[in-house]
């Protein structure tokens, strides 16, 4: 009876043994975003802003391609593999020339994508003027299934501190519109120069 | 006695093959062959081919000695990076032990002959990676060491992030035949 107890008790310890070590492959995955910047939310359309800066995001198109006229030669032709998003806005400071920065496409799976990188559209002019709203253009370049519930966010170039602020818009493209545009997006989108 | 004590052995080996036996762990880079993909953690890299020889990369380039290698990377993450911090994962193995980082003005990133400098989320890219080759003579076969990415929280600050730097471990050394000549 003893001995029973006692080989009991050596599989338990090195069950327990095992499942400790187990445990230990487990990390957790916590961000208290002490230092994230403050969030002000908003959607397409209206005006979302904080003490440094205002955004409103006037237009989102949704294409396969991006064409870029050329004065001299054929178009530039740049296809995706999957769609490029394309969002007008205005920006305007509130307080100081303000320059954007940490620009990003938040999806509803939690990714974050940067603007798209290709060499051939060129980048924004990122500073803005008080009280002047200036235009902003931003294209970025998503799997056609990441289109559904995309928000703009956008921070300052500025060192971020507790106090950075950064807008985040709903660009309007949950639920039946953005699988709409998912799955029909425009041929072409021609950038204007 | 002698019966408890086997009975106890045959448990002790069945709970340990449970979690996962006395099997030792793969350890050090792995030889691959061009064409298989390879998970560095944060990018799935599938090298395509290589050619070396005097060329132009661009119109207004100098004529160079060069060796190019293509490959077909895809972000499994969830953040952009850019064709930068790929090229920081990715050496040439010149001789054993000898890594070689590849140049970064000259190295591009491409998508349907594009020029692209960023590499987004579950979209593959064609990355060039460029090392200039001076007077030697261009090599038969290239080596190439992939390191792996890691995973883990900043010190100073509470954010997850991806890094990889050139004391990372090699996580395979892919082998591809150079072709002679500029033309792809």
């Amino acid at each position: 009876m003893i001995t029973l107890k006692k080989a009991a008790a050596a599989v338990l310890t090195v069950g327990l043994m095992a499942a400790a070590m187990w445990l230990y492959t487990f990390k957790p995955h916590l961000e208290d975003k002490a230092q994230h910047p403050l969030m002000s939310r908003g959607r397409l359309g209206a005006v979302v802003g904080n003490r440094d800066f205002s955004v409103k995001v006037s237009r989102v198109d949704v294409a396969s391609a991006i064409t870029k006229p050329d004065a001299l030669a054929k178009p530039t032709v740049m296809r995706s593999l999957g769609i490029f998003l394309i969002v007008q806005a205005q920006i305007k400071s509130n307080k100081k020339p303000f320059m954007t920065g940490h620009i990003r496409l938040e999806t509803q799976s939690g990714d974050e994508y940067g603007p798209s990188g290709r060499a051939a559209i060129p980048d924004s002019d990122n500073e803005y003027q008080p009280m002047l709203w200036g235009p902003a253009q931003y294209v970025f370049e998503i799997p056609k299934d990441r289109l559904a519930g995309a928000r703009l966010v956008i921070g300052s170039a500025a060192l971020q501190n507790e106090l950075s602020a950064e807008t985040n818009v709903d660009l309007g493209l949950s639920g039946a519109k953005g699988a709409r545009l998912a799955a029909h997006p425009a041929a072409s989108y021609e950038l204007r120069t | 006695m002698f019966l408890a004590v086997m009975g106890v052995m045959a448990v002790l080996l069945a709970v340990a093959g449970v979690f996962g036996g006395f099997r030792a762990q793969a350890g050090g880079p792995v030889a691959v062959k061009a064409g298989s993909t390879v998970d560095q953690g944060l990018f799935h890299v599938q090298v395509m081919d290589a050619r070396a020889g005097r060329m132009k990369l661009s119109s207004f380039d100098p004529l160079r000695n060069l060796l190019l290698v293509r490959m077909r990377v895809t972000n499994t993450g969830d953040k952009t990076f850019g064709i930068s911090s790929f090229l920081d994962g990715v050496a040439a193995e010149s001789k054993p032990g000898t890594y070689l980082q590849p140049d970064f003005i000259a190295s591009e990133g491409d998508i349907d002959g594009q020029v692209t400098s960023s590499i987004h989320p579950r979209l593959p890219v064609t990355v060039q990676l460029v090392w200039p080759l001076g007077n030697a003579t261009a090599p038969r076969t290239a080596t190439l060491a992939l390191r792996q990415w890691d995973y883990g929280q900043s010190f100073t600050t509470d954010s997850f992030y991806w890094s990889v730097t050139k004391q990372s471990p090699i996580k395979a050394k892919v082998t591809v035949p150079v072709r002679m000549g500029a033309t792809s």
